[in-house]
């Protein structure tokens, strides 16, 4: 047996002149599994810089005007899509992880812990360095589903009858008014006399503002009349946030918009 | 062949032995003789296939070894690597066929099945070829992972780390893995009324 076997297999390999692949393929393997990897890893830090973005800029002085408590609001506007994509790319990198060399040595958790912690360290830096911001305003310009479905923080501020308006202000009026255009185009008219104004919140052309009050149900003139009871600052909402409707079915080049053009 | 004498060739480690086979494939039959016995012995313990098909299937692990012989990792043991070929390649086989394996008493030597015997506690008031049969009916029953480990600790006498570079799992997976595996097969030792010290 001894010699057949031996004969056989040298045979075969002499036969098919079968040779040894190169050690450039198993290198080359090597670093597209790690680049790949890396690679995942970017993508990763990216997703987490924006979940901080999301977070640190998430309504938190303002929350018991939009939900119940602080762990219904946070549960409310956590960004689980992102937090969905971290993992899936986390997943993708200990795939890659174990099929290195000397991946399989560790325990999958160990590999999930230490990824997810790298794109966490990474993600808060990339976010400091304005990354994450970047692309969360990038996906709202581009695309209309994202705010409808990803990060819905815009649209919070779009309930008038649940008292929260935000936009920027187009012209300052007498007697404490000013015409607010907001995130769906419409134009309000907002009376602000008996607001409390936050200290950071500038009551000027082009400044954007969230305002919490009433809207004024009886009205029957053309504009959208609000009564304020808060205004804050809104600069973390993005700056082209006129593009976020799903149809430009709202716009016109003619102000005021009708009442009858309601967003849906 | 170059200068190494034959002699050379059986004195030397296999890791030696592979930086040969990579600058000359004659050296190559030198890790064929060395483990062309262990791993046809080891495709029949886990697959159980006729005489032929486990040297078909051993043909094709060197065929698989010598092909990837420049992916050799000199930070393991040379033959968990090869074990590891020689694996994968028989369960793939088995899946493929779609065969339930099953474990002739042919295939345990008397000294695995010793190793067995004292790790368990099991008192022998009963002949050695019915208690082997017993013994190989239990693995038999039990789950492929389970199966894998216990063959790979005490049949080829592999220790934590050589069967975690084999199965290519984490040594801890390994450790908790032959712990079930044991504490099942106790179970089924009990099932089957063999007496334990």
């Amino acid at each position: 047996m001894e010699n057949s076997i031996s004969e056989k297999i040298l045979n075969k390999i002499k036969k098919e002149h079968i040779m040894p692949r190169p050690r450039w393929h198993y290198q080359f393997k090597t670093v597209c599994l790690w680049g790949s990897g890396l690679f995942a890893l970017l993508i990763g830090a990216a997703a987490f810089s924006v979940i901080v973005h999301i977070l640190l800029y998430n309504d938190w002085d303002l929350y018991r005007y939009i939900d119940k408590n602080i762990i219904s609001f946070t549960l409310l506007t956590l960004p689980y899509f992102w937090i969905i994509f971290l993992f899936i790319f986390a997943l993708i990198i200990h795939f890659n992880f174990r099929h290195t060399k000397g991946g399989y040595r560790y325990p999958m958790f160990v590999v999930m812990f230490s990824v997810i912690s790298l794109s966490m360290l990474l993600g808060t830096i990339l976010c400091f360095l304005g990354v994450g911001q970047k692309i969360d305003y990038i996906l709202k310009d581009s695309m209309p589903i994202y705010s409808r479905f990803i990060n819905k923080r815009p649209l919070l501020w779009m309930e008038p009858r649940n008292g929260r308006i935000g936009g920027f202000i187009t012209k300052i009026e007498p007697e404490e008014k000013f015409k607010l255009k907001d995130f769906q185009g419409r134009e309000w008219l907002v009376f602000y006399h008996n607001a409390k104004i936050h200290p950071m919140a500038e009551i000027s052309i082009n400044n954007r503002v969230r305002i919490i009050g009433e809207e004024d149900v009886d009205n029957e003139d053309e504009f959208y009349i609000f009564n304020a009871r808060l205004i804050f600052p809104a600069t973390h909402l993005g700056p082209n946030f006129e593009k976020m409707l799903p149809s430009g079915e709202c716009f016109g080049p003619n102000f005021p918009i009708k009442k009858s053009c309601i967003f849906h | 062949m170059s200068m190494t004498t034959i002699s050379d060739c059986e004195k030397i480690s296999d890791e030696e032995l592979v930086g040969l086979v990579v600058s000359d494939q004659a050296y190559f039959v030198y890790i064929i003789n060395r483990y062309q016995e262990k791993l046809l012995r080891y495709i029949k313990r886990i697959s159980n296939v006729r005489h032929e098909e486990a040297e078909d299937i051993l043909q094709d692990i060197f065929i698989k070894v010598y092909k990837n012989i420049n992916d050799f990792d000199v930070d393991m043991k040379f033959s968990s690597w090869i074990y590891r070929i020689a694996h994968n390649q028989t369960i793939s086989n088995y899946r493929r066929s779609q065969a339930r394996p099953q474990i002739s008493d042919n295939d345990i030597s008397d000294l695995s099945f010793l190793n067995l015997k004292s790790d368990f506690n099991i008192i022998d008031d009963i002949d050695q070829k019915h208690l082997k049969i017993k013994i190989l009916k239990i693995l038999d029953l039990m789950e492929e992972k389970y199966r894998e480990v216990l063959f790979l600790k005490f049949f080829e006498e592999k220790d934590y780390k050589e069967i975690s570079d084999i199965l290519k799992k984490p040594m801890g997976t390994v450790a908790s893995l032959v712990n079930r595996a044991k504490k099942m097969f106790r179970e089924k030792l009990v099932q089957e009324n063999l007496k334990l010290y």
